[in-house]
């Protein structure tokens, strides 16, 4: 945390010498998995820093007929092959098991090629999901499609083929934008003045803006996806997983 | 109140007979007569009731029923010589019966007068599966203008097995004991079973017991290939207490039926227990003014579905279904004008109880857990109905025989619940579908008004016509009114039309309302040696509000694999067809034995109003006996053609198949107290799918249509079977 601390306190200074000028951008991405269940959602990415933040979508659990939102980026990985791949989450937690059961949590990971996300998936096999929520949870099984399980589904049923399309939004603004936008309309009093997205400044794992008027900065981290809040007086506040803001200010799906 | 009005109703039907007899046993009787029966074959056509032949019926005699018993284990089965008649595969001895393309619940089935409804919400307990073959006397079918006293909600006929009747010893012989001893084995599956009955009686009194087994593994098809989820055991106990004085006959009969498992390859669940008990008591009486025939039954029936081995499943899914029958039947008859006139009039009542409830599987939310799901919740289906049937001859060429019948169905079901009590922001689920339905009345009532009309002309001493309307209904099932998830697996697991489909109910369901007619010419030697008989019956239905389905508007998904998620719903239909059977003595020899032949002949479509078919039609089907009897030595030669299943049901996409010859031969030889029966079934092994047997899903274990494999595959037939039974009398 101290180095957390640490580098948000230099980032000033750091933007001032090096400005970093890519910008994360917004993607789609559809998946369909062994069993035709299907994740519809979306991330934003930065090609230069190879950061993920905010995947987030709906998991359509196909086989038991539910529908499962998937929150919480909680983790963002190289794969060794060119590639990223995303987890994201139902819970706040990436604690998930099959046979038994842990917790009522739901989970997909995405794989894409880290120079261009819409080339698509580098190692397909980092490509899963797994529904251990009400409504996918048979027994004391969970629905899931896991190349490094034995088995890799727990029932038949689908093509059988795992797919994965990765688009660029039509919508440009990234989440991160968003709820930059929506904290400068509902908080002007702590974010002023008004920015806009070409203010938005990358220092990684820090997607943020600077509020000269205010002495403040709100960025978001692809490490942990958390909102971060640095006041005038240099104590960094941690508001959060990204998701609860991102849905407060209405930028989630 | 209105249990206590019911209790009075059944009451009064067994003791009001009884009472009467008592009144009435020292005045003078007369003995109705009954011609001889018109032999056609392997097939009895009875002449019922003085001799009325325009309340004929096809009837399997007790002989037809023991030739056959190491043959057959189902006791649908039994019928399958009868033109018109086929069946849904199920489980080993759960077919289900459609007479002339009218099926299951439109078919009004009897065991010993009791009608008994299948509980299951996959219908793997139907009421021919509730006694065993060993146990029947005679069966008979009645179809499409069935009289008016034997139908009442059904539209399709009936089908009336009755135990043989018991023998008392004649006065002044002593005690009469007799029974029978019979085994068989049969190759495919290696299906074998046995039975025992023993009887013993004086001239007032006879005790009966009937018990068997019948089991089998999964049987293999034309190609050598094993059929999954093919395997039954079954176990009968049955008893029978007769009493009998002059003209009164009093039975009481009780029995259990155990059957550990039943897999099924047409649904997509298999029947892993069903314990059914039952208690039966039936009173015919004559008297002066002439005859009352009454009973009273109790059934009870525990049963159990899951996955069996066969399926390979990784997680277990029992559902749990009680049910209780029980009812009285009262029908008065009374000749009048000479006695060439009969008016019959009657009631009856039955109620039907169904619990089932799917147990959770673990203790926190899921789709199995941590409440049970509830599918029905104390569901009840009472029926009420009374008739008059007035039979005459009008000269020596015409009869009739004219009914009216009022059946009131009174239908409600109690509150449910889904498996869990969570909501989810994307999707009703089964916690918020339950508090919807629970929100409804669920108490539907319906009145059914029948009339039956039977006119023959017998035109020449070779020559009949007989032209029949009947208007029939019959209100909609438990099943049909009340299964309420819209959810994939709920859904999943209710149907039983063996299409792999899911199921809803439809809470709005009318009755559906059919208007039967036919018209039968029949053709027979008008010598005495008989020699010769043509049955030709064309057949016309309209059926207002034929409960069929619907594509499922509510379900989120339809799979997209040849399944679908389907809905319980009314439209008009119509079907026609018809049926010839024949027989014809071939050649007559002291030294050579005679030779006979016997043809069935049947063909059925059916199709709705707005143009798609019916489900379930049989194509054209023929079935030609060359029989031969010399002494006690019979044997015959089948041969049985079924035409191209290509009208089918989009709608749940039923799939087609190929047409097909089956050879069938078998020989027996009869001694005095001994019989000894080998035959082969489908001599030339020969591959081949029975239109109605259903899809082939009894090798997966899918919790949702989306999971199954795509349909594409009916249930084969059975390969070549040699079988061999024995049987003792005493």
């Amino acid at each position: 945390m101290n180095r957390l601390k640490l580098s948000i306190l230099l980032l000033p200074l750091c933007l001032f010498l090096t400005p970093v000028q890519a910008k994360p951008i917004r993607y789609e991405v559809k998946l369909v998995l062994i069993d035709d269940t299907v994740f519809n959602g979306s991330f934003d990415y930065d090609i230069d820093t190879q950061e993920t933040t905010n995947l987030q979508g709906i998991l359509d659990d196909t086989l038991m007929g539910n529908l499962e939102p998937i929150r919480y980026q909680l983790n963002a990985e190289p794969d060794g092959k060119g590639g990223i791949t995303a987890y994201a989450y139902t819970l706040p937690t990436a604690k998930i098991a099959t046979n038994p059961p842990v917790n009522s949590n739901v989970f997909v990971a995405i794989n894409f090629n880290a120079k261009d996300p819409t080339l698509g998936v580098t190692d397909i096999t980092k490509v899963s999901y797994m529904d251990c929520s009400a409504g996918g949870l048979m027994g004391q099984t969970c629905m899931y499609d896991l190349s490094s399980h034995d088995p890799v589904f727990p029932m038949d049923g689908g093509r059988g083929i795992r797919s994965e399309v990765i688009t660029k939004a039509g919508n440009p603004l990234t989440s991160s934008d968003c709820l930059f936008n929506w904290a400068e309309k509902t908080y002007g009093n702590l974010f002023s003045p008004t920015q806009s997205v070409a203010n938005s400044q990358n220092f990684s794992p820090y997607y943020f803006r600077f509020y000269a008027d205010k002495k403040a900065y709100l960025g978001i981290s692809a490490k942990d996806n958390h909102v971060y809040y640095l006041p005038a007086n240099d104590v960094m506040l941690d508001v959060g997983h990204a998701y609860d803001s991102l849905k407060q200010a209405g930028c989630s799906k | 109140m209105k249990k206590e009005v019911l209790f009075l109703l059944t009451t009064t039907a067994i003791l009001l007979p009884i009472s009467i007899a008592h009144a009435d046993e020292n005045t003078e009787k007369p003995v109705p007569s009954k011609p001889p029966p018109l032999n056609l074959g392997n097939m009895v056509i009875e002449s019922e009731n003085n001799g009325l032949a325009a309340s004929r019926h096809d009837s399997i005699s007790s002989e037809d029923i023991s030739n056959k018993q190491s043959q057959v284990t189902d006791t649908a089965k039994l019928l399958e010589d009868t033109a018109g008649m086929s069946f849904q595969s199920g489980g080993g001895i759960s077919s289900l019966p459609i007479i002339r393309g009218l099926n299951d619940n439109r078919v009004k089935i009897e065991v010993n007068g009791m009608t008994v409804d299948s509980i299951c919400p996959n219908h793997m307990n139907p009421a021919l599966a509730s006694i065993d073959r060993s146990n029947i006397g005679s069966i008979s079918v009645l179809k499409g203008i069935t009289p008016v006293r034997m139908g009442g909600d059904s539209i399709a006929g009936t089908i009336s097995v009755e135990s043989a009747k018991p023998d008392f010893a004649i006065e002044g012989e002593g005690i009469l004991i007799d029974g029978k001893l019979s085994g068989f084995y049969r190759s495919n599956g290696d299906a074998f079973g046995g039975s025992v009955s023993a009887g013993i009686a004086n001239e007032f009194v006879r005790f009966d017991y009937t018990g068997s087994n019948t089991q089998s593994r999964n049987y293999k098809d034309g190609n050598d290939n094993t059929v999954k989820s093919t395997s039954y055991k079954n176990q009968n106990h049955a008893f029978a207490l007769s009493f009998n004085k002059d003209d009164h006959l009093l039975e009481i009969r009780g029995g259990q039926q155990y059957i550990p498992y039943q897999d099924f390859p047409t649904a997509r669940m298999d029947l892993s227990n069903n314990d059914s008990i039952f208690g039966n008591m039936h009173y015919n009486g004559i008297f002066d003014w002439g005859s009352v025939d009454s009973r009273l039954f109790l059934e009870n029936t525990s049963h159990t579905m899951n996955f069996r081995e066969d399926r390979k499943a990784p997680e277990p899914m029992p559902m749990e279904t009680k049910g209780i029958n029980y009812g009285y039947k009262l029908q008065f008859e009374v000749p009048f004008d000479q006695d060439e006139s009969i008016f019959r009039f009657g009631s009856e009542f039955k109620s039907s109880g169904i619990n089932d409830f799917w147990p959770a599987t673990v203790n926190r939310p899921s789709m199995m857990g941590p409440n049970s799901f509830i599918n029905l919740n104390k569901a009840t289906r009472d029926h009420f109905g009374v008739y008059l049937e007035w039979e005459k001859p009008w000269a020596d060429k015409w009869q009739t025989v004219l009914g009216f019948r009022y059946d009131r169905i009174m239908a409600d079901t109690g509150d449910v619940q889904g498996y869990n009590n969570l909501s989810n922001d994307f999707v009703a689920t089964d916690y918020e579908q339950a508090q919807d339905f629970n929100a409804l009345d669920h108490e539907r009532d319906f009145n059914l008004f029948d009339v039956s009309l039977l006119i023959q002309y017998a035109a020449s001493d070779w020559t009949s016509y007989t032209l029949g309307y009947a208007r029939k209904n019959r209100a909609p099932s438990l099943q049909e009114l009340y299964p309420w998830s819209t959810s994939p697996m709920p859904m999943t697991m209710i149907g039983w039309f063996s299409d792999g489909n899911g199921y809803v109910g439809n809470i709005d369901l009318e009755v559906e309302t059919a208007h039967n007619i036919s018209f039968t010419t029949n053709l027979s030697d008008p010598s005495v040696e008989q020699k010769w008989n043509l049955e030709i019956s064309p057949f016309f239905s309209y059926v207002e509000d034929y409960i069929d389905a619907d594509l499922c508007q509510e379900c989120r998904r339809q799979p997209g694999n040849g399944f679908s998620y389907l809905r319980i719903a009314n439209h008009d239909a119509y079907l026609w067809g018809i049926d010839v059977t024949g027989d014809m003595d071939l050649f007559t020899d002291p030294t050579y034995g005679d030779f006979s032949t016997n043809t069935v002949m049947s063909y059925v479509r059916g199709k709705r109003t707005d143009g798609n078919n019916l489900y379930h039609m049989m194509p054209f089907n023929l079935k030609l006996g060359l029989n031969h009897q010399l002494g006690g030595w019979q044997s015959s030669f089948d041969m049985q053609f079924i035409d191209t299943k290509d009208d089918v049901q989009q709608l749940r996409n039923e799939l087609k198949t190929s047409s097909y010859i089956l050879l069938n031969l078998k020989t027996s030889y009869k001694w005095e107290h001994v019989s000894i029966d080998v035959g082969i079934d489908n001599l030339l092994d020969k591959q081949y799918y029975a239109p109605l047997s259903g899809v082939y899903i009894g090798d997966q274990y899918p919790m949702t249509l989306i999971s199954s494999k795509a349909n594409t595959q009916n249930l084969a037939g059975q390969g070549r079977s040699v079988y061999v039974g024995l049987s003792l009398t005493y």
